[in-house]
């Protein structure tokens, strides 16, 4: 896969993979490849990530980077996996859509976390309808099923 | 996206859930649900076992009469729930804490499956 990188305020590339890392790039470079939302150190970025662990010593740069933090400034807002309500939801209305909502909620804080933003946008969509169902749902089971108590 | 109307719609949806649950707690302030009509557990009622919510609408009547003990021995779940899920609403979700690690929200799933066997194995 293509990745294009950022150096000294320039879009450089694309490069292949095993080419991009004899440029003697570091964590703080800014990448970008197809399925990334937005630029991405390459500390960060799931594809580059693995090749620079953190706390490795960044090779020293010549020049520093021109307002680096100008390029990756939209960190994309994490979406919301609802835990209050799933958990709210699962005690009061013993419902698994409830404990299903808790689980995709946990699944997109996890792709947020490596980046795949789209992915976490995805699974918190789901959390949503998860939740949606358990709170349609609930007086008809409570009343028809549980039917009340006297 | 179709699904992203989900978010708006939910958020009409938890105001009439809030309302609804704020109406229940109320009601079970002076009505004892051993006694009053109360609501009744759909999962209880076709399986005959706890559910890991059971035994809530009698821990909140509790609580109103300030017995902590009798409220722990009906749902000993329902407390650390509440604390919980009042943690999510106070930390705003940018905040890199404990609450918003993949790990947690899991073990979270985790623990009240866990709850569920436990309570009807031990009959807590």
């Amino acid at each position: 896969m293509k990745i294009w990188i950022h150096r000294n305020g320039v879009q450089e590339g694309p490069y292949d993979l095993p080419d991009l890392l004899n440029l003697g790039i570091n964590a703080t470079t800014p990448v970008w490849y197809q399925g990334l939302a937005q630029w991405m150190p390459a500390g960060v970025a799931p594809m580059t990530a693995p090749f620079f662990p953190p706390g490795a010593t960044p090779q020293p740069q010549p020049q520093p980077q021109p307002q680096p933090q100008q390029v990756f400034v939209q960190q994309m807002r994490r979406p919301s996996t609802y835990m209050a309500w799933s958990i709210l939801l699962t005690i009061l209305c013993c419902s698994p859509f409830a404990i299903a909502a808790i689980i995709t909620g946990a699944v997109s804080a996890s792709r947020y976390n490596t980046g795949d933003y789209t992915g976490a946008q995805t699974m918190s969509d789901i959390t949503a309808w998860l939740l949606i169902i358990t709170i349609v749902l609930s007086p008809f089971t409570m009343f028809f099923l549980g039917g009340l108590w006297f | 996206m179709v699904l992203a109307d989900a978010h708006r719609l939910l958020r009409i949806l938890t105001v009439v859930a809030a309302v609804g649950i704020i109406a229940v707690v109320v009601y079970l302030a002076t009505h004892n649900p051993e006694s009053a009509p109360a609501l009744r557990c759909p999962f209880k009622a076709l399986t005959g076992y706890d559910c890991p919510g059971c035994g809530t609408q009698r821990a909140v009547h509790a609580l109103f009469h300030a017995d902590f003990a009798a409220a722990w021995r009906y749902n000993a779940a329902l407390v650390p729930a509440l604390v919980l899920a009042l943690a999510y609403i106070v930390v705003p979700p940018r905040h890199a804490s404990l609450l918003y690690r993949p790990g947690f929200n899991a073990g979270v799933a985790i623990a009240i499956v866990a709850w569920w066997i436990l309570r009807n194995l031990l009959s807590i």
